[in-house]
């Protein structure tokens, strides 16, 4: 039986009769996967402690015949013992986890084990703003679920509009508009399309980057529960 | 008996709790660590979960995904009793729920008898 | 005092004020315990949960800039007897957490030059914060704390190691980096605000050594290397 080795992401564990457990996570190369470890729940188990939750692990696995695969070996690649130092980090990687295990299917998503490892980099990092993560992961993952909002407006600021103009954002429509009564400014504009564009390191050397973070975020929050989706 | 697991990285604090509860009725059974709490867990299951989120290692808010992340675990209240005050935790009404924690306590303005009545409180509502 | 150092000892404070609130929560409760049973308090873990906060605070202090801009005076000091002195102000808290301090000195060493005050400071505020972090070992038996001396190529060194520590001189670095604005700083380490490994790392900076990360016949502690008085050396 051929034996595939890949990087995994934990997204979920659910225990399994007397000493095993069913291991949900993400790979690199088979997106998500079902896995039964057994035995895990042995002390003396080899599998027990190897498989670790805010980590990317090395796994083997032989593929089943039905939807569970089993777990052969797995090897911790890289710990991101940053993230735990903060809680609200350690929230936030967790509300990713579930966000992603919630909405793909298995054997799919193999595009979601690069942002959710890019994320777990990026709230590792202290250096990058935990609303900066917020806001890139929230927009990365409507893009891949297919609920990007539309460029059109963003892309005429960008050319440089320089009338003084407020928008509003029209959720049904998801784009902006312009509006007088409207409490996004060009720079918002400017700000959300970088957000859309960038990774969070680019994003957090923006100039008075902190004028923009509440109104970006609570927007990615307002686009992630119109489309169906849990707040970041 | 009513069973309670503490998750208390801290031993001598960990010695008063559990003195103080099981003098009140309760069994207790303490551990350290995230993840010999997952293990106690799945040895016997507790009546309610008392929860430090500041733990070595691994800190409370893995331990509360995890809990959660198991069909058969639902169920158990849990009590968050720690060092870390509610505005910086980014624990919110929502999340709570979501996670099942039934109450947040703040260790220096929590008294033995208050967190004996939010573990009876606990176990009221999970009746219910 | 410029602006940089400023902020590093405000982030000290924060965590130094987080830290006390352990001992005080300790004392309150078991003085709780023994309003509501017949049970008295406990007075030998009452006085060593004060001298720690009392420690922890005179620690602290005792790592500010003196604000007259004051040379610190150096004397030669032994380190076995710093070392010594420290474990004796760890014992209370070490026999609280089911501890036990071992003393370890690898041969005959010469004075350092230093401050002993803020020496003997800088290895007890280290021993705490290890004492505090110590797991129960399963077997009942007591877990170990174990101040160090041993010589090394560029000095003394002296340190707090202990069999269970795990951790990289990166993630110390981390840390330091993180001190006052993370929760758990050295979560490696505990489970606190591990304020003893600041204070310690801010008493050492005033004497010009540095806290590292060290090993030390299958021990992994925090150590700092101190330099021989020369002056005593060519007596």
């Amino acid at each position: 039986m051929k034996q595939i080795v890949t990087s995994a992401i934990v997204l979920k564990r659910i225990n399994y009769q007397e000493a095993d457990r069913i291991i949900t996570v993400i790979t690199k190369t088979d997106g998500k996967i079902t896995l039964l470890a057994k035995g895990v729940r042995k002390p003396k188990s080899k599998l027990a402690g190897g498989i670790e939750l805010l980590s990317t692990n090395e796994i083997t696995f032989i593929a089943g015949k039905g939807e569970i695969n089993t777990l052969i070996s797995a090897r911790l690649e890289k710990n991101y013992d940053n993230i735990i130092r903060d809680l609200s980090r350690t929230q936030s990687a967790y509300e990713f986890i579930k966000l992603i295990n919630k909405s793909i299917e298995n054997d799919a998503g193999m595009e979601f084990y690069s942002l959710l490892e890019s994320a777990f980099e990026y709230l590792n990092d202290q250096k990058i703003g935990l609303d900066v993560v917020r806001i890139w992961f929230g927009l990365q993952f409507l893009q891949l679920m297919g609920h990007s909002p539309s460029n059109e407006i963003l892309i005429e600021e960008a050319e440089g509009s320089n009338e003084k103009k407020n928008y509003r954002f029209d959720l049904d429509k998801m784009s902006f508009a312009p509006s007088e009564s409207g409490s996004y400014s060009p720079n918002h504009l400017k700000f959300f399309r970088l957000s859309l564009i960038n990774e969070p390191v680019q994003l957090q050397r923006v100039v008075d980057i902190n004028k923009f973070l509440p109104q970006t975020l609570s927007l990615v929050q307002a686009l992630m529960v119109t489309s169906g989706f849990n707040k970041v | 008996m009513k069973k309670i697991l503490l998750v208390e990285p801290d031993s001598l604090l960990a010695k008063s709790y559990s003195q103080y509860l099981i003098n009140n009725g309760f069994s207790v059974k303490v551990s350290h660590h995230v993840q010999k709490a997952v293990d106690e867990i799945d040895t016997e299951l507790p009546d309610v979960v008392i929860l430090e989120l500041q733990i070595a290692s691994h800190n409370g808010y893995e331990f509360l995904y995890e809990l959660r992340s198991y069909m058969e675990w639902q169920d158990i209240p849990v009590i968050i009793h720690t060092s870390v005050p509610i505005h910086v935790s980014s624990m919110n009404d929502q999340i709570m729920k979501q996670l099942g924690v039934v109450s947040y306590l703040y260790k220096p303005s929590t008294s033995l008898s208050k967190l004996l009545y939010a573990v009876d409180d606990s176990l009221t509502v999970s009746k219910k | 005092m410029d602006d940089n150092k400023q902020g590093v000892n405000d982030y000290l404070l924060r965590t130094v004020v987080e830290q006390i609130k352990l001992p005080l929560i300790h004392i309150a409760r078991q003085a709780e315990i023994a309003k509501d049973s017949s049970a008295g308090v406990d007075p030998e873990s009452l006085s060593a949960l004060s001298e720690m906060a009392i420690k922890l605070i005179d620690s602290y202090f005792l790592s500010l800039p003196d604000p007259n801009q004051v040379k610190l005076a150096l004397e030669p000091v032994s380190l076995s007897s710093v070392l010594q002195t420290a474990a004796y102000n760890l014992e209370g808290m070490a026999k609280l957490y089911n501890c036990e301090i071992q003393l370890r000195l690898s041969g005959k060493f010469s004075p350092v030059m230093s401050h002993r005050t803020r020496l003997e400071a800088a290895f007890t505020m280290l021993g705490f914060a290890f004492i505090e972090s110590q797991n129960q070992p399963e077997n009942g038996k007591k877990s170990q704390v174990y101040l160090t001396g041993y010589k090394t190529a560029q000095g003394l060194a002296g340190g707090v190691f202990s069999p269970q520590l795990e951790m990289t001189n990166e993630s110390l670095k981390r840390g330091l980096e993180g001190l006052g604005k993370q929760h758990q700083a050295l979560p490696e380490l505990s489970q606190t605000t591990s304020a003893g490994v600041f204070i310690a790392d801010a008493l050492l900076d005033n004497l010009a050594a540095k806290l590292r990360v060290a090993h030390y016949r299958k021990l992994s502690g925090l150590a700092t290397t101190l330099l021989p008085s020369r002056q005593l050396q060519l007596i």
